[in-house]
């Protein structure tokens, strides 16, 4: 069975870089914690029951390195950026330069969510999971899956919606030129 | 009016609820304005966050999150926990003695089915070689290195193995050899830019050795490199006639070397 987890994991690979790179708003960051996530869940997959599912499996994983990642980050004064945007400019220049307004405002509302919230978002919005199945994930009743989701895209929709979008894109509207 | 609780209308937005529900929200949504724009943030973000968080904006998967899955060790805990959170380097973890190679191939094998379903982009970034030389000479023997040696053993034909250095090798067609070897023709660009094309066979021990080598087609100077197609391919007498004579059969088709590929280039015994 544990040449069969690896296998299991690689097609699991595009999941998790989609939840990481939500979580993490950053192309390197999501990779790195999808490493660590993989590399930790290797060596506890003994842990793992056959059968039952590995994706919600290295999901809690993926969450509890990234929450500690998160404190310990917090704990050093450190911030992610939006500036982590650029970063998107090398990969689909098209797509990227339509969604980049659209993009700073979503990072700089996911930024402000706290992070039970920002794995809703990641699990269900990004994911695709159903709230049940977002619920036995987290292990948590499907009511306070429901109402936390509720409230974070109401935030996120929010800075979506606003007039004045957020102060990067303007800046970066201003010089492009070519968002209006 | 009725009062719709926001998480009924956040399940309406994503077609979470039963349809008779659905009926009667979408009723009560049509005929009061304020009800639909307390649905708006439901929509908004059901429709802009998949995309924003897309796989387009992801890029290939990196071949560092491959190796990882492929060769760090099972059952092997850390002795402490990581203070710095995940920004360990992939190296420290690599053991690649603790997976034989042939298991290290059917496992490429999968990675490579999940290229089929289309979720990794035909271009596979190779950054475990920093040497990015291609082809080495070793024992007497010519065997491909790097990139090449990547291409060579996981890739499906016409899918092109980058190194970090910038060259680039794609295998062209598979066959089978007089002797019984299985062979690959290949094109490859140096880092340099240098092209050459040739072809290898997999000898026991896996390694891949290069049997002719010589000048690759001479592309077109676009710079249309990313990718080959047998139709872009200028004549290269020399290269054909070495292959004809070692080749049995006809080249063997995209599902036989896919078979291969998964299997670790073992033939299965009907073969």
């Amino acid at each position: 069975m544990t040449e069969d987890v690896r296998s299991k994991m690689i097609e699991l690979l595009p999941r998790l870089r989609r939840f990481a790179y939500a979580l993490t708003r950053s192309l390197e960051k999501a990779d790195d914690l999808v490493q660590d996530t993989c590399e930790r869940a290797l060596a506890r997959a003994d842990q793992w029951q056959p059968g039952t599912r590995l994706d919600s499996w290295m999901y809690r994983i993926a969450q509890n390195i990234w929450f500690d990642a998160n404190r310990s980050a917090k704990a050093r004064g450190e911030q992610t950026s939006v500036d982590d945007i650029a970063e998107l400019e090398g990969s689909d220049g098209r797509t990227v330069t339509e969604n980049r307004l659209t993009l700073a405002s979503v990072f700089a509302a996911m930024e402000k969510l706290p992070n039970d919230q920002q794995i809703l978002v990641a699990l269900v919005c990004v994911d695709g999971l159903s709230y049940k199945e977002a619920a036995d994930t987290l292990q948590l009743p499907i009511g306070t899956v429901m109402s936390r989701l509720s409230r974070a895209r109401q935030s996120i929709a929010a800075a979506l919606m606003e007039p004045n979008p957020a102060p990067l894109a303007t800046v970066r509207e201003a010089h492009g030129g070519k968002y209006s | 009016m009725e009062n719709i609780p926001d998480e009924t209308l956040m399940a309406y937005a994503d077609d979470a609820l039963p349809l008779d529900q659905m009926h009667h929200v979408s009723a009560l949504v049509a005929r009061d304005p304020a009800l639909a724009a307390r649905l708006q943030p439901y929509v908004v973000t059901r429709s802009a966050l998949p995309q924003i968080f897309s796989d387009t904006q992801l890029g290939p998967i990196p071949s560092r999150l491959l190796d990882t899955v492929m060769r760090a060790p099972i059952g092997v805990r850390k002795q402490s926990a990581k203070a710095t959170g995940f920004l360990t380097s992939w190296r420290d973890i690599l053991f690649p003695e603790t997976l034989s190679f042939g298991r290290t191939v059917a496992l490429c094998g999968s990675v490579l089915a999940v290229a089929g379903a289309g979720w990794i982009a035909s271009r596979i970034v190779f950054q475990s070689d920093a040497s990015h030389e291609l082809i080495a000479a070793v024992d007497g023997k010519t065997l491909a290195r790097g990139a090449l040696a990547s291409a060579l053993e996981t890739a499906p034909m016409l899918q092109q193995v980058a190194g970090a250095g910038g060259e680039t090798a794609t295998p062209v067609v598979t066959f089978q050899s007089a002797d019984g070897s299985l062979c690959r023709q290949f094109e490859a660009t140096r880092s340099n830019s240098d092209v050459f094309s040739g072809y290898a066979c997999r000898d026991d021990a896996g390694q891949w050795q290069v049997g002719f080598q010589g000048p690759g087609p001479s592309l077109s100077n676009d710079g249309a490199t990313e990718t080959i197609r047998p139709a872009d391919r200028q004549p290269h007498p020399e290269l054909d006639a070495a292959i004809d004579n070692i080749i049995a059969g006809d080249a063997l088709d995209a599902a036989r070397e896919r078979a291969l590929i998964a299997n670790g280039w073992k033939r299965n015994t009907h073969d």
